[in-house]
């Protein structure tokens, strides 16, 4: 097969695997806990794209701007990691939660790209089983209490739904299918001009967890900042359903609906994967398009399905290849900016099985996470 | 817009026009015989050109086998070219809808040396159909099997059978060849469907598609690529290709051609079943109806697969979208082959130059010019820089 050429060049830190804790809490604490460890450089280790040794890039990666461990809320800029190990990160209904405002100098252009990462529970679900992950483009979050994540007049919610505190949440962080508790394996690709990030939390064959934010290098508009945001489980629609192209909602909709609005491809309301474009009036909300073949079951054939949905792990018969297809991102009839603005920069869906490494032989260039392909540093995928 | 970059040197006889001739046999008649004298590039009729405008003699067309005028039937080789005149272009009358015409008719074998490796690609048309047998608008002489052999060449054939080849794949549906003729005749079992957008029609003679046609053919100028297609007015009523994938998946498969041959408003052949499942452009069918691209085999046989492209929310994208809202451009989208047959799954490449568009039927691209692309349809073709007729 031909591989595709990239883009970027990409540094590493990947395959950090997890085992399972004691209770679903536990594991979900870990693993918010630990993003935001790789995120400012505090867990793991760094390689370059040949898998040589690097030096953990710390000044392309992000700092912490302010924090709250549920007990104690930090001030704007006073740079204190309140989230000192996973028993920081505290949950409540409508009571004191934690969050914490990470920095990042490069993604944007004005120096000052920062995330919120809020931790209110609701919907009686595992605690931590929603995360609300809040992007400020330039304009950096203020205020904020024990019990009130801090905003930005530039905003950006990522998976919207209403909850405590008039936060908008988002079903990260349920990886489970019936509240046990669970392993993962983290991994963290950060392109070398440090203009992409990306975090993917895989569990076995699923990529229950995807955040990306950065500029792609294959869109219509500029700079082409997108952020991305999926995760497995599903746990708001009461789905068991864990495949390997399910996810939950995804970006940042106005409304919370199954049926309207929803970026998909293919007839599952679980088929979606979703990310927002970022612009200077705020953002739009578009889906990871994939090409589509016609189903013929379904809809008197007026329909299509993502190629994934329709071939899953078979190979085609004639090469023995797998699919690597092009992410589009495309924005829906329906939402403010509609159209297909691009592609996404080194990302690829793929229906190999999950831990494939590609080329077939030899020194994994890339691998395969979930439904997904992803630059790789010649390692072993741990998934 | 950044447009695509054309892969192939093309060659242009476009913007025949049509108009009314009355019946539908008669619209019929002088289709196929355009169409044949189109792919023959006999300089006799219309004028091809290049890219640019510019008048050439084109390189790589094919050449008359042999034929039969429903009069008198050629033999092998003699390369007679029997199809003349539309007074040489007579449908055959099927005997019912279950079962092949056995009268008369007219009949022509094509030789291309390009297509294949072997240089000797050859393509029957079998003029079967007559009007209606009261029983479906469809058979209103707007069938004509069409058959190809890949080496092996076709033979025999009288005023009342077609030649046939060792090789020969039918192209269309009806993908059990002993079912072909009983079973799936009905709906389109044996045969292509080649005048499209029927739906209208009244049987026996007058109808929507009386009202005319505009046939473009394009080549390639290496013989990789023929591409008929029949437009009226919005819609591509019919398109008839004949193909080397450049872009296989596999040296596994070393010569792969396909063939495109849908219709609009195509049912679904499998359940003869005429209930339309495709649209009203005819290679928008061939995205949801997989019976319209047959593809050649590797070791012989045939295979189906879609047209198909990038989707969201189950909808193909110039489904879905007009002008990107932040660019303010229409959508090329790159259309791939793709198979789901057993032994054959997976995608298979990409149509070279060919796109599925989102301006309106008649548009050019670039804007402002030269007219290097034009919309069909809802797919986009290199252009030759004229002013597209639909």
């Amino acid at each position: 097969m031909t591989l595709p050429t990239l883009s970027k060049t990409w540094q590493f830190n990947v395959n950090n695997a997890q085992g399972a804790l004691s209770s679903i809490t536990l594991s979900n604490k870990q693993m918010v806990f630990l993003i935001k460890q790789a995120l400012i450089g505090a867990f793991g280790s760094w390689t370059n794209a040949a898998g040589g040794s690097i030096a953990t890039p710390t000044s392309s990666l992000w700092t912490v701007a302010y924090s709250c461990d549920s007990n104690t809320a930090g001030t704007v800029g006073d740079g204190v990691d309140h989230w000192t190990s996973a028993s920081s990160i505290l949950v409540a209904n409508s009571t004191a939660f934690s969050w914490i405002v990470l920095k990042n100098t490069h993604i944007d252009p004005g120096g000052n790209f920062q995330i919120c990462i809020a931790c209110p529970n609701s919907d009686g679900v595992p605690a931590l089983s929603l995360v609300g992950i809040i992007l400020s483009r330039n304009a950096g979050f203020t205020g904020g209490s024990t019990t009130s994540r801090p905003t930005a007049t530039d905003e950006v919610v990522l998976n919207p739904k209403s909850g405590v505190n008039s936060v908008s949440m988002v079903p990260a962080g349920q990886f489970d299918s019936g509240g046990a508790s669970y392993g993962f394996t983290l991994h963290y690709l950060m392109s070398t001009d440090a203009l992409i990030h990306r975090i993917f939390i895989t569990n076995g064959s699923l990529c229950q967890f995807f955040f990306g934010v950065g500029q792609s290098t294959d869109v219509d508009w500029s700079p082409g900042i997108v952020a991305y945001y999926a995760a497995g489980g599903n746990f708001i629609f009461n789905s068991s359903v864990f495949g390997p192209f399910d996810g939950p909602l995804t970006a940042g909709y106005g409304t919370w609906s199954k049926q309207n609005a929803r970026p998909q491809v293919g007839s599952s309301l679980t088929t979606v994967y979703g990310c927002s474009g970022l612009i200077n009036s705020g953002s739009f909300i578009m889906a990871m398009s994939a090409r589509g073949v016609a189903n013929t079951t379904a809809n008197g054939n007026n329909w299509a399905n993502h190629y994934i949905t329709t071939l899953g792990t078979q190979p085609n018969s004639i090469s023995n290849d797998y699919l690597i297809e092009p992410v589009g991102l495309t924005a829906n009839s329906s939402t403010t900016f509609p159209g297909r603005h691009g592609v996404a920069t080194d990302l690829w869906w793929s229906n190999a099985p999950a831990g494939s490494t590609f080329p077939s032989s030899g020194t994994p260039q890339f691998a395969q996470l979930g439904s997904l392909m992803v630059p790789w540093n010649g390692s072993t995928p741990v998934v | 817009m950044t447009l695509p970059t054309i892969e192939k040197t093309w060659q242009f006889n476009v913007n025949r026009n049509i108009g009314a001739l009355g019946t539908n046999l008669a619209v019929n008649k002088q289709l196929l015989l355009d169409m044949k004298n189109m792919l023959i590039a006999t300089g006799s009729l219309g004028t091809w050109t290049n890219a640019s405008g510019a008048t050439i003699t084109p390189a790589n067309p094919w050449t008359v086998r042999y034929s039969c005028n429903g009069t008198t039937a050629g033999s092998v080789g003699d390369g007679v070219d029997r199809w003349q005149s539309t007074s040489d272009m007579n449908p055959g009358q099927m005997t019912g809808v279950t079962s092949l015409t056995t009268t008369a008719r007219s009949w022509i074998v094509l030789k291309n040396t390009t297509l294949d490796s072997g240089g000797n690609f050859q393509v029957l048309f079998d003029w079967m159909s007559d009007t209606n047998q009261g029983v479906s608008q469809w058979f209103d002489y707007g069938s004509c099997t069409i058959y190809v052999s890949r080496t092996a060449g076709f033979t025999g054939g009288t005023t009342t059978t077609r030649p046939s080849a060792t090789d020969e794949v039918f192209c269309g549906s009806g993908f059990t060849a002993t079912t072909q003729v009983n079973t799936n005749f009905v709906a389109y079992g044996t045969y292509c469907p080649i005048f499209g957008d029927f739906g209208s029609i009244t049987p026996g003679g007058t109808g929507l598609f009386t009202g005319g046609y505009t046939l473009h053919c394009l080549t390639a100028a290496d013989g990789t690529s023929y591409r008929l297609i029949v437009s009226r007015g919005s819609a591509v009523s019919f398109i008839l290709a004949f193909e080397k994938l450049s872009n296989g998946n596999s040296s596994a498969w070393a010569t792969p051609n396909f063939i495109i041959h849908a219709s609009a408003q195509m049912g679904d052949p499998t359940t003869n079943s005429g209930t339309s499942i495709g649209n009203s452009d005819a290679l928008y069918t061939a995205c949801k109806q997989p019976y319209m691209v047959t593809a050649l085999a590797p070791g012989g046989g045939k295979y189906k697969c879609y047209l198909s492209t990038e989707a969201l929310e189950g909808q193909f994208m110039p489904q879905k979208f007009g002008l990107n809202a932040i660019s303010n451009q229409y959508l090329l989208a790159q259309i791939d082959l793709m198979s789901l047959d057993t032994g054959f799954l997976g995608r298979q490449g990409y149509v070279t130059d060919l796109w599925m568009g989102t301006t309106p039927p008649g548009s050019t691209m670039p804007p402002g010019g030269p007219n290097n692309y034009a919309q069909f349809g809802s797919f986009v073709v290199p252009w030759n820089t004229t002013n597209p007729l639909t």
